[in-house]
């Protein structure tokens, strides 16, 4: 499988999924025109590296400790619901993984993308770590 | 009355990401706070789509849109006049309602409700004005006018500029 790279635009973030280095991040502005289409490529990519993992076990290859980072200074409502609709396809690797893990950052006094983070720790059986980015 | 902006015409993705530029400024000169100017954005932002979402199911490319924001003390108040369809009036209507109805918590249940709901291309246009309501903390106030050429809403979504 190969990793998925996509470099930030003024509407779309940054994404990294990069099974290799096992780096997972997605970072800066979340408002695509059309939300749908843009995260079709990342649920696309966590099925594969879904399947990925389940040869890796069934190799007998020790578990991995995922860590999925978020960075996001603004996000749209439509792209706020793929958000989530990401996080879900993420706790579908638990079972895959020693651990998984969501880093949830927010810019300083940006207490509404707290608040998301919040939120989704919430909504999905997966341990956040929800702080300012540095 | 001070604008901080004001805009009549139709309405796109590529003419919201333009409009959005041209308010930057203008925002960052009513407020220093980040929190506010993001809000400010988030607003118009949502507003503007769910307009233009509209427009594309129901092929009102042409129609005009009003956005205009009045700065008051303390508060901006956007005032959105755009064309709704006469059978989509009261499930506006009654979605308004709702969320007016709503203190904090259940504002905050609906929108969880929401965000769990599989038909994602239904509901984003819903979950943009339950989080403009929690973001505000007021109510949005709409009224439905009828004129020679179509039907309208207009909503107005009161800001506050101070950090709580």
């Amino acid at each position: 499988m190969n990793k998925l790279i996509l470099e930030a635009t003024d509407t779309t973030p940054k994404v990294v999924l990069d099974h290799l280095e096992n780096t997972f991040e997605i970072s800066g502005e979340a408002s695509p025109e059309d939300a749908k289409l843009f995260y079709a490529a990342l649920f696309a990519w966590i099925e594969q590296y879904k399947s990925y993992l389940y040869y890796l076990n069934d190799k007998g290859d020790i578990k991995k400790n995922l860590v999925f980072t978020f960075h996001l200074s603004y996000v749209s409502s439509s792209a706020l619901k793929y958000t989530y609709n990401f996080l879900q396809h993420i706790e579908e690797l638990k079972p895959l993984c020693d651990t998984v893990t969501i880093k949830w950052l927010y810019d300083k006094e940006d207490t509404d993308m707290e608040d998301n983070g919040k939120e989704f720790s919430t909504m999905v059986k997966i341990p956040f770590v929800i702080e300012p980015a540095p | 009355m001070n604008y901080l902006f004001s805009y009549s015409g139709p309405v796109s993705f590529k003419i919201k990401r333009q409009l959005l530029r041209n308010i930057k400024s203008g925002t960052e000169a009513v407020t220093k706070s980040v929190l506010i100017q993001k809000r400010i954005r988030y607003v118009f932002d949502e507003i503007l789509s769910n307009v233009y979402e509209y427009y594309k199911q129901h092929d009102f490319s042409n129609e005009t849109t009003s956005i205009d924001g009045y700065l008051k003390p303390n508060t901006l108040e956007f005032v959105l006049n755009s064309t709704v369809n006469e059978t989509d009036k009261e499930a506006l209507k009654k979605h308004l309602d709702l969320i007016n109805s709503l203190d904090e918590t259940g504002l905050k249940n609906l929108y969880k409700t929401r965000l769990e709901e599989k038909n994602t291309d239904k509901v984003t246009a819903g979950i943009g004005l339950i989080s403009i309501r929690i973001k505000t903390g007021n109510p949005i106030t709409y009224e439905f006018k009828k004129t020679t050429f179509a039907d309208t809403v207009q909503l107005k979504i009161v800001l506050n500029l101070s950090n709580e």
